[in-house]
């Protein structure tokens, strides 16, 4: 099936654009060539809406911001109803006939006024078939066209069909492999046979139902086999949600890990950041405190500084003088004596003193008056009170040079640790602004932890889940063993006996087909890819084989016998995918157009036209639609394909919201 | 895909023909048609059909 026009109206940045992609030439291979920006990406999501009513990666990226085209939402004042369409209308040729398909997905918006409300208030898909130019039939229901658009696009794998070479990585997950099985079997009817062999099973259970009805012991057995089908039904639908779950975590862990790249340890260096912050608060404190401290030092022991040798003079004189007995006697005995006699009372007990007592008091003055004299009171007072200070300054003197030296090291050690901070902190910033972004990364790198964290526990229940659908699948099968002797043996109505053996013929048959067809259709396609992917690529010498297992799971054999998938270029990628695209259209019998958007985004110049020429020669059985950057589109790409593109094709734009489209030359 | 499933049906019952043109039968309606809820009805109608067929040939 081959894309002969695809029209959108009002679709994001595509007022109105209609694209012929009819008139084939000898290579049916198609350019659309656009800037980033233009819409080439959007051409997809369009395709992908109309097909499938969904925008896969705009979805996964934005909140999906409104369809409708934001020109003409302005010029109407984001108030009325507004439609939106994308039509694609292709072809289907085989010795059969000509029949020709219309896809037509039309959605009406409301909007009153508020460009962030928009009501969706329709949203309608419809197929129309032409059978050799008359009208054939119409599909509008969900069930008929979702069946039509899976036998020809189907959707577990529409990455092979709509492809995007900026998710290279995606195309070869071992999740991917159980999508494109069960796509398989549904277009090579693989799946119409499971649903023979369980509706030839249903309608077993009904007969054994019937005999059971007579037979309590068979009817025993089949309530058995009822609550372990129910059993399984429960265990199967837990171990879907669990592998639903790991599907998503493994993608969301994919996309995070792709976003990430480069910026690995992202996380671990802000939260040394964090830490180095708070040290730095911690030392900064240190120092303020240490030069507050040196401040108090300076302001206390500048005055002894100062007066330190008026200090030690003093000193010494005072010593000398003591020694010298040239000191006055300390008087302040003797204004004690004084007054006692005064107060005729001791000072210290308070009992009056007798009059022998105070003339004993009156000699001791006498007697202390006359050793005193010649010598001055008031300096001895004054001296006696200064030895005290001046002792008491010089000996706190004697710890400065040790106080001093502890402040002084404080600080050096603390400006040297901040300087240590200081450098780490500042190679941290500059790696952060260097990244885009960081606390985005940040919580990226978070929530990957969680993810992984997620895959793992649903793994572990997963497994122990499927571990317990193999016991209940055993105990069934036994319980089947069982009721058939049952049946077998008891006298039962013979009519239904001989029913239901014609229901095991039935199922025997059908399972044994289904087993051998899936099997040869994987070695078919293995076959294929092989060949298709050996004539494509240019490195033939480096190549071995490529094996699909059971799962679909693809693998690349290099010569030397090592397993090469993850060490392959972009380009090698890109043609293995598109091989077993086309291998996998051949076999399975579903045949469509296949678009590749940015193919080339990872691929180098050196191997662009190696890449171009296997294009070129696919084009000659397949369409391909390219949808390219300008420098994608570059002289190598020209030099194979300028003379032999069917249709090319340039986006433009006049202004940002509407892409216009013009030949290329 | 279609024609390969039918030649093994064939091939797979070459000794029952009434199982084949059950089978057949079968397989055909359900690729052309959605049966929906109406399986159970067609499906045992062909299989007594096949046991109307058997009766008359007088083998099972």
């Amino acid at each position: 099936m081959k894309f002969c026009r695809i029209e959108l109206k009002n679709y994001r940045q595509f007022r109105d654009l209609k694209i012929d992609l009819d008139s084939p030439s000898e290579y049916d291979i198609n350019i659309i060539v656009a800037s980033n920006g233009l819409g080439k990406t959007n051409l997809l999501n369009a395709i992908s809406w109309c097909i499938y009513g969904k925008e896969p990666s705009l979805e996964e990226k934005y909140d999906v911001m409104h369809m409708v085209n934001t020109k003409i939402l302005e010029e109407n004042g984001y108030s009325g109803i507004f439609e939106v369409s994308v039509k694609i209308k292709s072809r289907k040729k085989d010795e059969n006939g000509t029949e020709e398909y219309f896809f037509e997905r039309i959605a009406n918006y409301r909007y009153s006024g508020d460009p962030s409300q928009a009501t969706l208030i329709s949203n309608d898909f419809k197929i129309t078939i032409f059978k050799d130019g008359y009208e054939a039939k119409v599909l509008e229901t969900h069930d008929d066209t979702t069946l039509f658009i899976n036998r020809h696009f189907p959707e577990n794998i529409k990455e092979y069909i709509f492809f995007d070479g900026e998710r290279l990585n995606d195309y070869f997950v071992k999740e991917k492999g159980s999508a494109i099985k069960s796509a398989v079997e549904l277009v090579s009817g693989i799946s119409l046979l499971n649903v023979i062999i369980d509706r030839f099973k249903i309608i077993r259970t009904e007969y054994s139902r019937q005999i059971a009805k007579d037979h309590p012991e068979i009817d025993k057995i089949q309530k058995e086999i009822d609550k372990t089908k129910f059993d399984i039904q429960n265990a199967t639908n837990d171990s879907n949600t669990y592998k639903d779950q790991i599907h998503k975590a493994e993608n969301d862990i994919k996309i995070i890990k792709d976003r990430l790249r480069g910026c690995e340890g992202l996380s671990e260096k802000i939260d040394r950041r964090d830490k180095l912050e708070k040290q730095r608060a911690d030392y900064r404190k240190r120092l303020k405190e240490a030069n507050e401290k040196l401040y108090s030092f300076v302001i206390e022991y500048y005055p002894i500084m100062k007066f330190y040798p008026a200090f030690q003079k003093l000193n010494s004189f005072i010593k000398k003088q003591n020694c010298d007995d040239t000191q006055p006697l300390i008087t302040d005995n003797l204004d004690i004596l004084y007054e006692m006699i005064n107060n005729m009372k001791c000072s210290l007990c308070n009992n009056a003193l007798s009059a022998d007592q105070i003339k004993l008091f009156e000699q001791r003055i006498l007697q202390l008056k006359e050793n005193n004299k010649g010598k001055s009171f008031q300096l001895s007072k004054l001296l006696s009170r200064l030895s005290y200070l001046v002792e008491e300054k010089i000996e706190s003197f004697e710890n400065y040079h040790d106080e001093k030296e502890k402040i002084f090291s404080d600080i050096k050690h603390y400006e040297r640790e901040l300087n240590v901070l200081e450098n780490e902190i500042n190679d941290i910033q500059r790696f952060l602004l260097s990244t885009s972004n960081p606390e985005n990364i940040r919580r990226d790198e978070q929530r990957l932890a969680e993810l992984t964290e997620m895959r793992d526990t649903n793994l572990v229940k997963k497994g122990r889940n499927d571990e317990r659908i193999n016991e209940l699948n055993k105990k069934l099968n036994n319980l089947q063993i069982e009721l058939n002797n049952a049946l077998y043996t008891l006298n039962t109505n013979k009519n239904i006996e001989k029913a239901i053996q014609v229901t095991d013929n039935a199922i025997k048959v059908l399972t044994e087909i289904k087993e051998e067809n899936t099997a040869e259709i994987r070695e078919e396609i293995n076959k294929k890819t092989n060949k298709i992917f050996k004539e494509l690529l240019w490195k033939k010498h480096t190549f071995d084989r490529v094996e699909i297992d059971e799962n679909y799971k693809i693998s690349v054999y290099h010569v030397s016998g090592q397993l090469g998938l993850g060490t392959m270029g972009a380009a090698e990628t890109a043609l293995l995918a598109l091989s077993f695209m086309i291998a996998m259209q051949e076999v399975s019998g579903f045949k469509s157009a296949i678009i590749m958007d940015t193919p080339l985004a990872r691929v180098s110049d050196k191997h662009r036209k190696s890449f171009a020429k296997s294009l070129l020669e696919v084009s000659r059985k397949k369409q391909i639609l390219l949808l390219l950057t300008p420098s994608e589109y570059s002289e190598e790409m020209k030099a194979v394909l300028h003379d032999n593109f069917n249709n090319l094709y340039v986006f433009y734009t006049e202004n940002e919201e509407n892409t216009l489209l013009k030949r290329g030359e | 895909m279609t024609q390969k499933i039918i030649s093994k049906i064939i091939e797979k019952c070459s000794n029952d023909y009434n199982l084949e043109q059950l089978l057949l039968q079968v397989f055909i309606e359900e690729s052309h048609n959605d049966l929906m809820s109406r399986y159970k009805e067609y499906y045992k109608t062909q299989i007594n059909k096949y046991l109307e067929r058997k009766k008359n040939n007088e083998i099972l």
